[in-house]
């Protein structure tokens, strides 16, 4: 019943959607952030909120929490994924880079991270990359950790990552910066969270020209689903 | 300003003061002259700079500013004082300590700014920062954590107010049950 909520859903804002690049650019004032400042700002009093960006830093992020303790974790994936998509090597798979970057900054976090901004990346990832991504994150994020997550559910995407800017007043802003464009995996909201069975939907809201915010909780450790994906060994290479 | 052949042995008739202070190895180069662009200069102590053609191996610490355009790597405590990396500066330091930095060149390693970080459009940055307020302009890359210290003040001050309560449209986060809210007024939401 979920599936066909989301089903429907995604029908409907793919009728106003089919070619994102017939709107180059738009911004829109988003409640997830703007619930996710909230979280950061008055959420459960820890000693010091551990914020894991897995895109670039954002200064309105580091704004937000304003003179808290508070600890940012900037992984810069963009990046990565932008060097792999425009420089592809047959020797290096992109999970290896994405691991590279995510796993010396978490193996020295002594704090429990309570905060993901994983932005759009994960419409520029395979299913298995998101899984061994997220399972090896999972036991790094203490209960009731939230993850905050974009993408699009329309038929063409840009060809890199990284074309929303955060604006002041919670406004997401799509730049419209290129004109390459290509499939989308288009995950909905439920194949995102069978992907990262640890976490569980919060919070949802889904925009014109097909917009996907998401915001999901961590609940407790759960197995990855499919663990021939990721074998055991190779998890254990990534923690030190 | 100083000759880059000078012998750094002799005293500068430039330089108010000596911003380094020994463990530089004897016959390393550790020219330093006055800036021309001088950053805002701190309360105690003048600017010293390592210009775009010097290497500098070692650690720096005393009272004064200092601007670097050209190579070091080591470590730094001005703590009174501002760190300024140009353009043209390469920092590679296993510790930087001071009251403001600047980044707008490339920087590698720990930064603890007592009152301010910034990383300017240009500035590449890959480590970890610790400062009360932080600034990355729009353009910069930075890679590594941020750790946002509370200032004295915010320290002092009464402790925050309790959360608010969730608004109407969260869900109590049951997985089989998650908010969804549909796009029924699509318009109002674009700006």
């Amino acid at each position: 019943m979920l599936a066909n909520i989301f089903k429907n859903q995604t029908e409907t804002v793919q009728k106003e959607s089919n070619d994102v690049a017939k709107h180059p650019t738009w911004s829109i004032r988003s409640s997830c952030i703007e619930s996710m400042f909230a979280f950061l700002r008055n959420g459960p009093e820890i000693e010091q909120h551990v914020v894991l960006d897995l895109g670039n830093f954002n200064q309105a992020i580091i704004d937000s929490v304003g003179g808290s303790n508070c600890r940012f974790i900037i992984c810069n994936l963009v990046d990565e994924i932008s060097k792999h998509a425009l420089n592809p090597r047959n020797d290096v798979k992109l999970i290896d880079r994405i691991m590279d970057n995510v796993t010396p900054v978490l193996n020295k976090t002594d704090q429990p991270v309570s905060t993901i901004f994983a932005w759009d990346l994960f419409n520029y990832l395979e299913r298995s990359d998101i899984i061994i991504l997220m399972t090896f994150i999972s036991p790094f994020c203490r209960k009731g950790a939230r993850l905050y997550s974009i993408s699009w559910l329309t038929d063409t995407i840009p060809q890199l990552p990284g074309s929303y800017v955060l604006e002041p007043d919670f406004n997401i802003r799509y730049s419209g910066q290129t004109n390459q464009h290509i499939q989308p995996p288009g995950y909905s909201a439920p194949n995102l969270i069978s992907m990262m069975p640890s976490f569980e939907s919060h919070r949802l809201e889904v925009f014109r020209f097909g917009i996907l915010e998401i915001i999901l909780e961590f609940s407790h450790l759960v197995p990855p689903p499919d663990p021939s994906i990721i074998p055991t060994t190779q998890l254990m290479a990534y923690r030190t | 300003m100083w000759k880059k052949d000078n012998n750094p042995d002799q005293p500068t008739p430039v330089a108010a003061k000596p911003a380094f202070q020994g463990n530089q190895a004897p016959g390393q180069s550790n020219v330093l002259r006055s800036s021309s662009t001088p950053p805002t200069r701190s309360a105690k102590g003048g600017t010293s700079a390592i210009s775009a053609d010097i290497v500098f191996n070692g650690k720096i610490h005393g009272k004064s500013d200092i601007v670097i355009s050209g190579q070091f790597e080591g470590s730094i405590e001005l703590p009174d004082n501002s760190v300024t990396v140009e353009l043209s500066g390469k920092v590679n330091a296993s510790s930087i300590v001071a009251k403001t930095i600047t980044i707008i060149g490339t920087v590698e390693g720990t930064l603890n700014g007592r009152e301010l970080i910034q990383v300017m459009s240009s500035g590449n940055v890959v480590g970890d920062i610790k400062s009360e307020k932080i600034v990355l302009e729009n353009g910069c890359k930075f890679k590594g954590t941020i750790e946002t210290t509370p200032s004295a003040k915010e320290t002092a001050s009464p402790p925050k107010t309790p959360p608010s309560p969730a608004p109407s449209s969260m869900s109590t986060g049951k997985p089989s049950a998650p908010a969804v809210k549909p796009d029924s007024s699509p318009s109002s939401k674009l700006a």
